[in-house]
């Protein structure tokens, strides 16, 4: 792994300016909303999924979009990680720039500026992207070409979600072929997301489930070996499914990502995993019945969360308040500060623009949360002044 | 979600200005300016004034444009987005919300140095602190008294607790209780018992006001509703101010009110993936505010949309639109929307003019 260049430590000193206050200070002295980052709960997570992985024949690629921190994903890649997986090109080029070698766009790049971010940063690091039409390789092939870079293709595979991807052998051939022959372009397999299966928390239905979704994209990867366009990675799953992707034959790597903050959704499905990163909120407002807590839909997220250590049934969540009952036997007053566990933690790092980050309950550092998006254009112009 | 379709920005690919990068958050200024002015008539003759709550935006290029008219001041969630607006020269400034923190309640009092602020408090401890500050800083500031009128969050619950409270801020330095608050939520048009809940809440803060004034305290400024009970309380009594908001850009679900507001705001989104009867969208949870549902289609029809992270999956009628098409989606909840983007790009009709930070995006603290 490469150091972090200037775009990253520059960001990173940036927000510890920002909250230069609140390095230092114990957890119950910051200044609420926060995010939290515990250092500790992360790398056991991480340390969780390295032992996993050394059972099986596959490799780990972290989803970063869950976090989109640098420094998170340099941990990850320290943890065994072989690279990122990123939901946008921006975040391909934020972790690029982190120092990350091997980055790959696990989502459809439509569009010429796109397409023109990911062939600059290809000169950087080994970057790859995911096609399921003819349209997105044409584009890539012409940006990588104008790049004078190289760009690993991989089709999207539908495994059932039903979402992007092509759903049989005989849409991924010609696909394959029109990749092969593109210039500034280098076929390198399949990928798919079975997210379907994540909804489903019953362990035996979800495996056997995941399993299907294997059967189809590790058939499509046969047909096309056999059709003169072998796949050097086959990748797939998430958090809820890594155990038996990971194990399935035909399988080459696993790209899941909540697994290292995890949230309260991933936690059904996998509690192996802890809490890494929670809302730190105050109470700021003690009604007989009730608790009024200054971080809401706009912090937390659609989906919304629980009190740590706090058995309180929710009462409602508003923009910028959740309410959780609490009679006179739950003893929590105005200021006092209590985490919450998100459903979603994906949601409430898109409201954050930097984690705080614990240790032994204080404050040690703040990582910057990057890039923050969603329209982050500004990264192509960087890319083309050459910076 | 209603039938009925918003009119607002398909934008904004036109013009000289270069294409803008997906998705992105789309504000049509014609209709975000005709919105402003259909409230200033909706008030004018009423003797009500307007606090607009800029948390619908966090954006102080359009906070500014919604001044003038019956516009006294502008309504803040939290001490940060006062302090966004602040630094642009906004200088009436009411935080409708409880504020404990001393280190925010610092940060609130200094901006009394260059604007008049007010509080919203429900409890002595916290209005005592705020008395400290304020005198440390030597300004005054404004306190209304909340009043948990309907919603069950904040607020005192009684018209003795509220004396009781105003005897506190009576006895407080550089405090000056200015009346008070409640707000009775959002109320659709299809919620149960809608005029019951809107006279009770109505009620309870004509309760409270007599009681105070009975008690001997000035109640200069009664400050309630929103967008969905507009009506409601320009019709009452009571009320002297409204903390409306999303009437300047409005939201989908609040279309079937009648009210004289369009929708302003929408998420442009390019098609990257299709397929027979469905395409998928570069739009998904993390820049689409989804507390209200889905958005809703701009200028083409979808049977359904299944919005996941980083898209919106829609099912439409063959032929789908071409791979790279821009599609736009009115979101649901136009507020957790704006607190995800960074900046909104400005449309009139086609053209896009401009780009706006949104300056207190993430400003909760």
């Amino acid at each position: 792994m490469r150091d972090p260049t200037p775009l990253i430590t520059e960001a990173h000193d940036r927000v510890r300016r920002q909250y230069a206050s609140a390095i230092g200070r114990h957890r119950a002295d910051l200044t609420t909303p926060a995010l939290l980052l515990d250092l500790s709960a992360l790398r056991a997570n991480l340390e969780i999924m390295a032992r996993g992985m050394r059972d099986v024949p596959t490799t780990l690629r972290a989803h970063v979009k869950v976090h989109k921190s640098p420094h998170i994903a340099r941990l990850e890649v320290e943890h065994g990680a072989i690279g990122v997986g990123c939901a946008t090109v921006w975040e391909a080029i934020v972790m690029a720039r982190s120092g990350i070698d091997d980055v790959m766009v696990i989502n459809e790049v439509v569009g010429p500026d796109k397409a023109r971010a990911l062939a600059l940063i290809a000169r950087e690091a080994e970057v790859k992207a995911v096609v399921d039409d003819a349209i997105q390789i044409d584009g890539l092939s012409s940006a990588a070409v104008e790049a004078g870079s190289t760009i690993g293709v991989l089709i999207d595979v539908d495994e059932g979600m039903h979402r992007c991807g092509v759903g049989s052998a005989e849409e991924a051939l010609p696909l394959a072929r029109r990749i092969q022959e593109a210039p500034g372009l280098e076929f390198v397999g399949l990928t798919g997301y079975e997210g379907h299966c994540s909804l489903e928390f019953d362990e035996g239905k979800r495996h056997a489930m995941a399993r299907a979704a294997m059967d189809v994209l590790t058939g499509i990867a046969d047909e096309l070996a056999a059709n003169g366009s072998p796949c050097r990675i086959v990748s797939a799953a998430g958090t809820g499914t890594w155990e038996v992707t990971a194990r399935y034959p035909g399988v080459t790597e696993i790209q899941p990502g909540s697994y290292a903050t995890m949230d309260g959704h991933h936690r059904r499905l996998d509690p192996r995993f802890g809490w890494a990163v929670t809302v730190l909120a105050s109470v700021i407002s003690r009604r007989p019945d009730r608790i009024v807590l200054d971080a809401g839909s706009k912090t937390v997220g659609a989906s919304h969360g629980v009190v740590r250590d706090w058995n309180l049934g929710t009462y409602r969540f508003d923009e910028e308040h959740s309410i959780f009952l609490a009679g006179s036997d739950v003893r929590l007053g105005t200021g006092d500060k209590v985490e919450i566990l998100c459903n979603y933690t994906p949601f409430a790092i898109s409201y954050f623009d930097a984690y705080h980050v614990l240790e032994r309950g204080s404050v040690v550092d703040i990582w910057p949360v990057m890039p923050r998006g969603p329209e982050s254009r500004w990264l192509l112009d960087l890319l083309e002044r050459g910076e | 979600m209603t039938g009925a379709v918003p009119r607002t920005a398909v934008a904004a690919d036109s013009g000289s200005t270069p294409a803008l990068s997906t998705p992105a958050l789309v504000v049509d200024l014609d209709i975000f300016e005709a919105n402003v002015r259909a409230m200033a008539s909706m008030l004018a003759g009423t003797g009500k004034t307007l606090r607009p709550h800029v948390k619908t935006h966090r954006t102080p290029e359009l906070a500014r444009r919604q001044l003038g008219g019956p516009v006294v001041g502008i309504t803040c969630a939290t001490v940060g987005e006062a302090e966004a607006m602040a630094a642009v020269g906004l200088n009436d400034i009411l935080v409708a919300n409880e504020v404990v923190d001393p280190s925010k309640l610092a940060r609130f009092v200094a901006l009394g140095h260059r604007a008049r602020i007010a509080l919203a408090v429900d409890d002595p401890g916290p209005a005592a602190s705020l008395s400290r500050e304020a005198v440390r800083a030597g300004v005054v500031v404004d306190v209304l008294i909340d009043v948990d009128c309907l919603l069950h969050r904040c607020g005192v619950a009684s018209a003795g607790d509220a004396v009781r409270l105003a005897q506190a801020i009576d006895r407080s330095p550089g405090l000056h209780l200015r009346g008070i608050m409640g707000y009775e939520g959002r109320l659709r048009l299809e919620d149960d018992d809608r005029t019951g809940k809107i006279g009770r809440a109505y009620a309870t803060l004509a309760e409270v006001r007599a009681a105070l004034l009975a008690a001997g305290f000035p109640v200069e400024v009664v400050s309630a509703a929103g967008t969905s009970t507009l009506r409601e309380a320009i019709a009452d009594a009571t009320i002297t101010e409204l903390q409306a908001g999303v009437y300047a850009l409005m939201e989908p679900e609040l279309l079937n009110l009648g009210l004289p507001f369009a929708c302003a705001a929408a998420i442009q989104g390019t098609v990257i993936s299709r397929h027979p009867g469905r395409v998928v969208l570069d739009a998904g949870r993390r820049v689409v505010g989804m507390e209200y549902g889905p958005p809703v289609p701009v200028g083409f029809t979808a049977a359904r949309i299944a919005i996941s992270d980083e898209h919106a999956t829609i099912a439409m009628a063959d032929p789908v639109p071409a791979l790279g098409s821009r599609l736009s989606l009115v979101p649901g909840q136009i507020r957790t929307t704006f607190n995800l983007h960074d900046h909104v790009w400005v449309a009139r009709g086609a053209d896009l003019v401009d780009r706006w930070p949104i300056t207190a995006r993430g400003s909760s603290q």
